[in-house]
């Protein structure tokens, strides 16, 4: 399909054309030409004309940590459901997380969520566990897995407690040149996540589980990376105790990139003062202080992504007593808004191009999608200004386990353009 | 009686206002007066049914809740989870729902998860009255202890209370937190520092680790139970060593420079937190606050009954 853009300001720090007002035709898939004016004779007829007023055009966003609870929980998520999901909030590429039921850990899972994921042009790569079973007791075949096609490995939130067993993995990952993402926390001083240690939390009777053990964790990984030589992607930071340590790793010049999840950034522990289970996550809400330090990490690139960490539940999972509920939230189609709501004005589009597209792919080493003409068309609109109220049709997910709906943001995803397909909102 | 509470529900001493607070003692007052007549019931309740939801043991907060109910007339269903359909998975509200469905205008619940009293309020008609959520909050336990206390002393304001044992793991500790400190008393936690909730402080309350200044400060001592059943790791090395440094026994109380109020929830484990001469002395008032949680309890259920 053939498609002009009329009018829309192209934000990516990474192509000449950065800042610059113009329209956009694509053609077979690839930009065919991009000009500040278009004249007729460059519009091929049956075109579909989109106007771009107010919008910006952005690389394809990427998101790094989805679960879409296929296969084991399809009740909850398909791929095929997740990858709608994720075009709705403006991904056209995610990183599927191997906590599937059984974990992605051997090539045959990579193999078939892979296959999964064909039919719908959201780009689906995966994660592999780093240990059997995600046990943290013996490593699984990550080379296989590498070669069936995944990216990076992870234990997703089970961080490796056993420190010999995460240096060989380290150390393992190196030589069949692949990385790991790590999940920073102490699970023996943190206990079960429910609630942050804090006053508000002490008030609800919950024990609490103490911000500094993700530092704790973080800090024996950042010796690991010393001795080992090796790079990590940690994810979860949610502290300020645990921006502290990326922020010592990466001045010793070690290769450390961190994520943090959206929606630490906009909620913290008061939320949980009427026990509705939608703000039972992992790690927990944290206090408002760790909330805008890590706003302030991510401005100045301490934390090199945002993501959603989209868990789908079920009502059956989560309409239940607070502590029975299963942890997490979807948030692929909410994301932008929430991270542009907690940002405050620190999000121009250049940087969100940055933080949602390109530092992704960088960090997993895939292809960055450019705005070029001749290059292939990957890309997502957005308009950073427009208000809205984030309601049930925007979810796409099996899923509703958010507490954003009925919530106002202003900063919407337009539309995302993939693999010939354009996955428009207004549709 | 014209005044209501300002809550239909009995969730947590943290809804009440001092006001709600002192309107259950005036009602509890005159409860007290019934339940010593040789006729010790009332028909307050009468067209009221009453159903107590228990999902964690207990003996003497049920015994107690029942009483009221019957001292107030009201029809009482007693459910309790073992041997019930929640062993067979069934999700607390369709368990409630089932109940409510044959008619029933309040529940009490004990709970064993921080919140569930909130939860249940939130999807059921039925006025709720928490009988115990987890760590969370025991109401009436904290307003029967107030209560008593202003029986005792002739009243809260300005007393000083020390609450000793696993703060922790205590929803009697927060509750009374809230309760003493609504009505103007100064409150302590005493514990070893395991068992202190980090925050504690910060709502107010002194944090002493030594029993005996504890004691030397104090007018009111709540010497709470060692719940080793909610105890999911070891927060000290064993039972012994906790009554050592922790145990109030008659040769400490004797000594010290004032006659203080010793005070427990029960049930006690005598020889762990008070020696059985320190639960039977003059200065005990454990069995007032056994008959006094009824009075209390019924003093509830009725203002909750007129919310209606």
């Amino acid at each position: 399909m053939n498609l002009l853009i009329r009018q829309v300001t192209i934000a990516d720090p990474n192509s000449a054309l950065n800042g610059k007002l113009v329209d956009v035709l694509v053609k077979d898939g690839k930009f065919a030409k991009i000009a500040t004016k278009m004249s007729d004779a460059d519009i091929p007829a049956g075109v579909e004309e989109k106007n771009g007023k107010g919008c910006y055009l952005s690389p394809g966003w990427f998101d790094m940590k989805v679960n879409f609870r296929e296969p084991g929980y399809e009740q909850k998520e398909t791929i095929v459901s997740g990858q709608q999901s994720a075009a709705r909030g403006g991904f056209t590429g995610v990183l599927i997380m191997p906590s599937v039921k059984p974990a992605i850990q051997t090539r045959s899972d990579v193999e078939y969520v892979l296959n999964k994921s064909k039919s719908f042009p959201v780009e689906v790569f995966t994660a592999g566990s780093i240990t059997v079973n995600r046990e943290g007791k013996d490593l699984a075949e990550m080379f296989d897995m590498k070669q069936g096609g995944a990216v990076i490995f992870t234990d997703d939130k089970r961080a490796i407690t056993n420190s010999g067993l995460m240096m060989r993995a380290l150390q393992y990952a190196g030589n069949i040149g692949t990385k790991l993402i790590a999940y920073a926390d102490d699970p023996a001083i943190t206990g079960e996540p429910l609630a942050n240690e804090s006053t508000v939390t002490t008030t609800l009777g919950f024990k609490g589980s103490p911000s500094f053990a993700e530092a704790v964790m973080l800090e024996r990984d950042v010796r690991l990376m010393e001795h080992t030589g090796q790079p990590l992607h940690v994810s979860g930071i949610s502290t300020a105790e645990a921006i502290e340590v990326v922020r010592m790793a990466k001045k010793m010049g070690l290769p450390i990139t961190a994520e943090a999840y959206a929606y630490h950034l906009l909620l913290d522990d008061s939320s949980l003062e009427g026990f509705d289970s939608n703000y039972k996550v992992k790690p927990p809400l944290r206090s408002i202080s760790d909330r805008e330090l890590l706003c302030e990490a991510i401005a100045d690139g301490t934390i090199d992504v945002v993501v959603s960490d989209h868990s789908p539940e079920d009502i059956e999972s989560k309409d239940v007593e607070f502590d029975y509920a299963a942890y997490g939230m979807i948030g692929l189609e909410s994301t932008y808004s929430v991270v542009k709501k907690a940002m405050e004005g620190k999000m121009s589009p250049e940087f969100t191009a940055k933080l949602m597209a390109i530092n992704p792919r960088e960090i997993l080493g895939l292809e960055i999608p450019s705005i070029a003409e001749g290059a292939v068309a990957n890309f997502t609109i957005f308009n950073p200004d427009e208000k809205y109220i984030f309601g049930k049709s925007d979810i796409k997910s099996k899923s509703r386990n958010t507490p954003f709906i009925d919530s106002a943001f202003e900063g919407k995803v337009k539309m995302t353009y993939n693999k010939q397909v354009l996955y428009d909102n207004l549709v | 009686m014209s005044q209501q509470l300002s809550v239909q529900h009995l969730l947590g001493i943290k809804d009440l206002t001092k006001e709600d607070i002192e309107l259950i003692f005036n009602t509890a007052d005159n409860f007290k007066d019934v339940i010593n007549r040789p006729i010790k019931k009332v028909p307050s309740l009468r067209d009221i049914t009453v159903a107590n939801i228990f999902f964690e043991n207990s003996t003497r907060t049920r015994l107690s809740f029942e009483l009221a109910e019957k001292r107030l007339s009201a029809d009482v269903v007693n459910f309790s989870a073992s041997g019930s359909s929640v062993s067979k998975g069934e999700t607390l509200i369709d368990t409630v729902n089932n109940i409510l469905a044959m008619k029933v205008d309040m529940v009490v619940m004990r709970h064993p998860k921080p919140g569930a009293a909130v939860f249940l309020a939130k999807h059921i008609q039925a006025n709720v009255v928490n009988a115990g959520d987890g760590t969370h909050e025991h109401p009436t336990q904290a307003l029967l202890d107030a209560f008593s206390i202003r029986e005792k002393l002739g009243s809260v304001e300005g007393k000083k209370v020390v609450i000793v044992g696993d703060i922790l793991h205590s929803r009697v500790a927060l509750s009374n937190i809230f309760c003493l400190k609504k009505l103007g008393a100064e409150v302590m936690v005493c514990g070893p520092a395991t068992l202190i909730p980090r925050y504690i402080s910060e709502l107010d309350v002194k944090v002493e680790h030594n029993l005996l200044k504890a004691l030397e400060w104090c007018d009111v001592a709540n010497m709470l139970r060692i719940q080793l059943e909610r105890q999911d790791i070891k927060y000290f090395p064993s039972l012994r060593e906790y009554s050592m440094m922790y145990g109030l026994n008659k040769e400490i109380l004797d000594n010290l420079p004032k006659e203080i109020v010793v005070m427990h929830p029960g049930p006690i484990n005598r020889g762990v937190e008070i020696t059985s001469d320190v639960a039977d002395s003059k200065q005990s008032i454990i069995l007032d606050q056994v008959e006094n949680g009824v009075a209390v309890r019924m003093a509830v259920l009725y203002l909750l009954a007129q919310t209606r």
